[in-house]
């Protein structure tokens, strides 16, 4: 089985401070794969070099069998990669609808109504809001519409960076319900997670990450009852 | 689908009634000056308001040089249009540059049809001056975020603005004296529509223009880059291409509202093209709502009527009853005017039509809502 996603000693530095020391991981496709790890350990940036939004100092980025590392960002989603970025960044005084077509911006018009249609049979909720402006949507319907918007690129991969933040539990435990249908429908999930309990109940597979290195990895229930990880991630005390 | 039906008809009655007003005006322009200049005067900023509007309002590109370009627009015009036999009279102190008089001592021998078209011509050429001249420049400036951008865009307009009026270039901008006898506005379609409608028609073109843009999947990129750079670049939004685009597109219909405004004007000298040009455009822009194109073009007018026209009798004297009423001379006015806009900002805060867009809808239910108390809002 080849990775969809291979990436081999990825460093990068903002100014002269090393953001990520040379990591490497892989994701299978198909499946949900999870990064946690602490404030500042580097999750953000790993999703943003991917996409070519941060220049990367050293390392190659696999993707579908290409190269992507010092591609543009617009390349790189007609490839069928794309972000949905930290704290959802809808856009708020565009209305749902349109939030939807800005992110099939790439696509034809036959495939933006395939895709509208595809994402409203995921999230009836956004049909029913279709007009209504994204700045007034509750923050689980705004996580729906940034998940939608990224589906709106007709995704091979979609790469998640914190979708729990700032979210009640229990609407947590919606979005992860709608990762889990998105990952059925065939779109390998790349996930960034702080909060490390649903993460690794959700995913395959799991990497750890400390301040710019991965230091463990493994199958996500496998990492969840791991003792580091128990201690450093879910809270327990020695 | 009823209500498309209605609102397209109640369109195309309220253009009908436009134009029959426009030509019923036409005929009786010398009794009504003040309305014609005003209206005149509102449309032309209308187009610069819009054009400010495509590019601070949806692109979210705080510029604040808008008339670099339009005096741009506005000597391109002026110099190709000024007549031959005015060139002496015009250019009394430095004389004009042989090349520009060959040129239009040329076209002032071609064809009739040449010379027919040979004002839209100059217009179009100003717009694609200052298109290539906001091309060159965005390159520089559109790395520039907020109000960064807005004070060098302010410079590059002042910039404009010295090298017309500088004396290196006395022999094509007639340098700090100004450029008089522009001809007025062409007719259009052989007289069929007189030159005071023609300004209208020509700004009616390059609004629809725009409207289009803006409704179209270029003017949603152009949004969603104002909404969030960050996320609009993660959808695949190429920022620099489509503010570059934004910026290019804006500064032609700019120019184009210049050349226009030479022509009302008759004569244009490089003052008149100072930062206080910008700022009344910006105020336009503002009244009527950052992000709204009717918004833009209904403030165009009141403000223009307002200030040169309605609040006119504040600068004459008044006399109630043998009393000499105090306050009331030259200037007053724009104490007025000034006075009226902090109300209208106040109590329109989002400016008079907010990010909406007019529709017979709204106007309708507003309307029939105050007749039936208090109906289901939606």
């Amino acid at each position: 089985m080849s990775s969809l996603l291979d990436i081999q000693d990825l460093k990068v530095c903002y100014g002269g401070i090393v953001a990520l020391n040379g990591i490497s991981f892989s994701v299978e496709e198909g499946q949900i794969v999870t990064l946690i790890g602490a404030n500042g350990a580097g999750k953000s940036t790993t999703l943003r070099s991917i996409m070519g939004l941060v220049p990367i100092t050293n390392g190659t980025i696999m993707y579908n069998g290409e190269k992507i590392n010092g591609m543009d960002t617009r390349r790189i989603v007609q490839m069928g990669l794309v972000l949905v970025p930290e704290g959802r960044r809808v856009f708020p005084n565009l209305s749902t609808l349109e939030n939807l077509k800005i992110g099939g911006y790439l696509q034809d018009k036959a495939s933006e109504q395939r895709n509208l249609e595809r994402v409203y049979d995921l999230f009836p909720r956004l049909k029913e809001r279709y007009w209504q402006l994204a700045g007034t949507l509750s923050g689980g319907e705004q996580q729906m519409l940034a998940v939608g918007r990224a589906l709106m690129a007709n995704p091979k991969m979609i790469m998640m960076d914190e979708p729990s933040l700032g979210l009640a539990p229990l609407v947590v435990r919606d979005i992860f319900s709608i990762i889990k249908k998105v990952n059925e429908t065939g779109v390998t999930v790349l996930l960034i997670e702080q909060n490390a309990n649903v993460a690794l109940r959700t995913a395959h597979q799991g990497y750890v990450m400390e301040t710019g290195n991965i230091t463990m990895s493994g199958p996500g229930m496998e990492l969840l009852d791991n003792e580091e990880v128990k201690y450093a991630y879910l809270g327990k005390s020695r | 689908m009823m209500k498309i039906r209605r609102n397209q008809m109640l369109t195309i009655i309220t253009l009908i009634v436009l134009v029959i007003f426009l030509y019923w005006l036409n005929a009786h322009r010398h009794q009504n000056g003040m309305l014609v200049s005003v209206l005149t005067k509102g449309v032309i900023l209308s187009l610069v308001a819009v054009s400010m509007n495509l590019l601070n309002g949806f692109t979210g590109l705080f510029s604040l040089g808008q008339a670099g370009f339009m005096s741009i627009g506005a000597y391109t015009t002026a110099i190709l249009l000024i007549p031959v036999k005015n060139l002496d009279g015009v250019y009394y102190m430095n004389g004009i540059s042989p090349s520009i008089r060959a040129f239009k001592e040329l076209v002032a021998a071609s064809p009739q049809a040449v010379q027919i078209l040979f004002p839209f011509f100059a217009l179009l050429l100003g717009g694609l001056l200052a298109a290539f001249a906001a091309a060159l420049v965005g390159i520089a400036v559109l790395r520039l975020k907020s109000d960064y951008l807005a004070i060098a865009t302010l410079g590059l307009s002042e910039i404009v603005r010295a090298i017309f009026s500088s004396p290196q270039f006395d022999q094509i901008t007639n340098g700090s004296y100004g450029l008089n006898k522009i001809p007025n506005f062409p007719v259009m379609l052989w007289g069929a529509i007189p030159s005071l409608i023609t300004p209208f028609i020509i700004v009616a073109i390059c609004i629809v223009f725009m409207v289009m843009l803006i409704k179209s999947s270029y003017g949603r990129a152009f949004k969603a880059i104002r909404e969030d750079e960050i996320a609009a670049q993660a959808m695949g939004i190429n920022l620099f291409k489509h503010k570059e685009m934004s910026f290019v597109i804006s500064s032609f219909f700019s120019a184009i509202s210049g050349g226009l405004l030479a022509m009302y004007m008759r004569s244009i000298e490089a003052k008149t093209f100072s930062i206080t040009m910008t700022y009344d455009i910006l105020l336009i822009v503002v009244i009527g709502g950052i992000g709204s194109v009717t918004g833009s073009i209904l403030s165009a007018f009141l403000v223009t009527a307002a200030k040169e026209w309605w609040l006119r009798f504040f600068d004459q004297p008044l006399v109630i009853g043998g009393w000499h009423v105090p306050l009331f001379k030259t200037g007053f006015r724009m104490v007025i005017f000034s006075l009226l806009l902090m109300t209208v900002v106040l109590i329109y805060r989002k400016g008079l039509m907010g990010t909406n867009e007019f529709s017979w809808d709204r106007l309708i239910a507003r309307f029939t809502k105050r007749r039936s108390a208090k109906g289901g809002a939606k």
